[in-house]
């Protein structure tokens, strides 16, 4: 027999059937299994369709050809005509069911692929966003830790602006000199109190000044300017400057130029200190270095004309009992011995302010010897309608001194106030004495309101034999033995004329010496004193 | 009558529109249900008024093997589309290797069985014999090309069979694959 066995295709198509249906099933897991791993992923629902689609097919297929298979092996040749029709109707649908998935694909991924880019650029974009949020969070951190402090430094840098403000304000209004700042038109744009009181404006009394109006002289304002503008600067200069009243202050002025980035000066600021009263003093120490100078000469002088005058008035005396009184020679030996006298008198004053005279010293009240004084002198004054105004403290401590010779020092500074009011026709006298807790001194001042003391004669006053007086009325040793009395006392003298008034501040005409004798230590003792100079 | 089935028509023209069956697939739950409302009316629409679907005839005893073949081709030229896809955008990894052999082996077997049927219906019962038993069932000679064809592309299991396996394995490999992936990233 000719041909060919259909065994072999008949095996391969059941066992073929099995084992597609077992790869159909298991491919279908697996795509299962990816669906469950991965739900979001396309691709793997997209297989698992494919793979559904596929096991139908399977189905319908091996199915279909298996059961043919066991018909005829079963004999049931005529059963398969009946069924073949849906076999293959249905194998027919499930392969184009296969075909239309499969056929899908591409549409499919690349509808995927648009949407994963999408979804990896949001997530790109999210990340992005999560690294900005992270940034800004750490930014943000980092500006309030920043900003935390900042505020602390700010509030710890202003305490300290504050402090440091309220230290160079306070000694700008506290200091004692004059501290002033001035532009590049020399007009002062600040000046402190002092300073303000220093040239004479009190209160609310704020001017606007210029340089110009303060420098005295105009050739020192010139070197001040000019040394500015050399060195930038200017120290120990010493000028006058000018008060509101006209009169003048001996100042001691440093300043230094302010520049700018250029080098120009913009402003200058300067501290300008009054030594009025140390030029003063430094004055008066000189006059008494001359003071003292004069008293040793005047010593010597005095011994040396005193033993002379002696002879002389001696002679004199003795040679007046050999004339009769209305004779010549008697009237001529009668000057020689009066103006022997009177020498003798201006060596014995010489003597005295020269402290070469013996002196007895005790504790007394200074108001007693004023009191003695007051008593001898009035009935002058009052001759030439001075009046005399006591106001003398109570509990003044007692002073060491020769009451004899505080006498004399306070008889000379009542003869001159009464010289000095005596043209006028009257006047006032004021005696006042008070005890000045803070120097310990007790204060004797007498003070008249007679004509005054020019200034320019006010440093000579104590000068021996100076005096404004006419010929005759003075020998101008008053001043200078009383100031040479204090002296000896560990005292002072001052002298102010015009004087000041404390309270208004105004002047007065007339002149004041005050006393100033230091408090006894022990006010029990009595001393005598032991050094004859 | 007329403008209804033109608005029936246009209906169906929409509905075979790719973008449709897209829709149905990857577009929200809603639209889904929204597309597949419209196949109902459409198929209503098409009972209440049959004088206008034109498409009423009867389908004799060759229309099956037609559509079997029609189906293979198509079943083909879908393959043909997946097997580019796959060669262009696809992972070169195994499981996607696996996925191309089978596209490849169920383009042959798709060949394969589209002459089996093809040559099957050149030759009638007399020239298969299954006197004694069905196994001992032969394809009877003389022989010539048809009947070669028909005898070898009975074996259309032997590509089959292995396709289906590359399908199974493929996708096996990418489960195995995507649960690396997924433990490293748990891992990580």
């Amino acid at each position: 027999m000719t041909g060919l066995p259909l065994l072999p295709s008949i095996l391969v198509d059941m066992v073929g059937s099995i084992a597609d249906l077992i790869f159909a099933f298991l491919a279908m897991h697996y795509a299962y299994l990816l669906t469950r791993k991965q739900p979001e992923n396309f691709l793997w629902g997209y297989l698992f369709y494919i793979c559904i689609a596929i096991s139908a097919f399977s189905i319908s297929r091996a199915a279909g050809h298996l059961v043919k298979q066991f018909l005829f092996i079963s004999g049931n040749n005529d059963i398969w005509p009946i069924i073949s029709p849906y076999s293959g109707g249905f194998n027919t649908l499930m392969l184009i069911s296969v075909s239309a998935v499969t056929l899908f694909y591409h549409k499919g991924v690349e509808t995927h692929r648009v949407i994963a880019a999408k979804a990896a650029k949001l997530k790109y974009a999210n990340l992005l966003l999560k690294e900005a949020a992270r940034e800004m969070k750490d930014l943000n951190l980092h500006l309030e830790e920043t900003n935390t402090h900042l505020e602390e430094k700010v509030k710890e840098r202003t305490a300290e602006l504050s402090r440091s403000e309220e230290k160079f304000r306070h000694l700008f209004s506290a200091s004692k000199d004059m501290v002033y700042f001035c532009n590049t038109g020399q007009d002062i744009t600040d000046i402190n109190e002092s300073g303000l009181e220093m040239l004479g404006y009190f209160g609310k009394d704020r001017p606007r000044l210029n340089l110009h109006d303060i420098f005295h002289n105009e050739g020192e304002l010139e070197t001040f300017f000019k040394s500015m503008q050399r060195d930038g600067y200017v120290k120990d200069f010493e000028s006058e400057f000018k008060r509101k009243d006209g009169t003048l202050i001996n100042v001691l002025l440093s300043a230094t130029a302010v520049r700018d980035e250029t080098g120009d000066i913009i402003s200058c600021e300067g501290i300008a200190k009054d030594l009025t009263k140390v030029k003063t003093m430094m004055e008066q120490l000189a006059a008494s270095e001359k003071m003292a100078s004069v008293g040793q000469m005047a010593a010597g002088v005095a011994h040396e004309i005193n033993t002379p005058l002696g002879i002389i008035l001696g002679y004199a005396q003795l040679m007046m009992d050999d004339f009769e009184e209305d004779s010549e020679p008697y009237q001529n030996l009668l000057v020689i011995e009066r103006q022997t006298r009177a020498s003798r008198k201006i060596v014995a004053d010489l003597l005295k302010f020269s402290r070469q005279t013996g002196s007895a010293r005790e504790n007394l009240n200074i108001n007693e010897v004023l009191t003695d004084v007051i008593a001898v002198t009035e009935h002058n004054l009052h001759l030439d309608h001075i009046q005399v105004h006591m106001n003398l403290a109570d509990n003044l401590p007692p002073v060491v001194g020769d009451a004899e010779k505080l006498r004399q020092v306070f008889v000379n500074l009542i003869n001159n106030s009464h010289h000095a009011m005596e043209k006028q026709g009257k006047g006032d006298i004021f005696i006042t004495s008070w005890f000045d807790e803070d120097k310990k001194q007790v204060v004797a001042e007498v003070r008249d309101t007679g004509h005054g003391i020019p200034a320019d004669v006010q440093a000579r006053i104590f000068d021996p034999f100076f005096t404004t007086k006419p010929v005759g009325k003075g020998t101008g040793l008053g001043l200078s033995v009383s100031y040479g009395i204090i002296q000896d006392h560990g005292g002072n003298i001052e002298v102010e004329s015009p004087v000041i008034d404390k309270k208004t501040g105004k002047k007065i005409s007339g002149t004041a010496f005050r006393i100033l004798l230091p408090e006894a230590k022990d006010p029990e003792a009595i001393q005598e004193d032991k050094d004859n100079k | 009558m007329r403008f209804l089935g033109v608005i029936v028509w246009l209906w169906l023209k929409k509905l075979v529109q790719l973008q449709c069956w897209l829709d149905i697939m990857t577009r929200s739950l809603q639209q889904g249900f929204q597309c597949a409302v419209t196949v109902m009316v459409v198929l209503l629409a098409m009972l209440i008024v049959p004088d206008a679907a034109w498409a009423l005839q009867s389908h004799g005893p060759p229309e099956g093997i037609y559509v079997h073949q029609m189906a293979h081709v198509f079943f083909f030229g879908s393959l043909v589309f997946l097997y580019r896809d796959l060669r262009h955008s696809a992972s070169k990894s195994r499981g996607w290797s696996y996925l191309k052999r089978f596209c490849l082996l169920m383009l042959v077997w798709n060949i394969v069985s589209f002459t089996g049927h093809a040559v099957a219906t050149q030759l009638s019962p007399e020239h298969i014999t299954g006197a004694a038993s069905y196994f001992h069932s032969r394809l009877l000679g003389p022989m010539n090309p048809t009947k070669v064809l028909f005898y070898v592309t009975r074996f259309d299991y032997l590509l089959l069979m292995p396709a289906l396996y590359f399908l199974c394995i493929g996708l096996r490999s990418l489960y195995f694959s995507v649960e690396r992936e997924v433990s490293q990233g748990e891992n990580q």
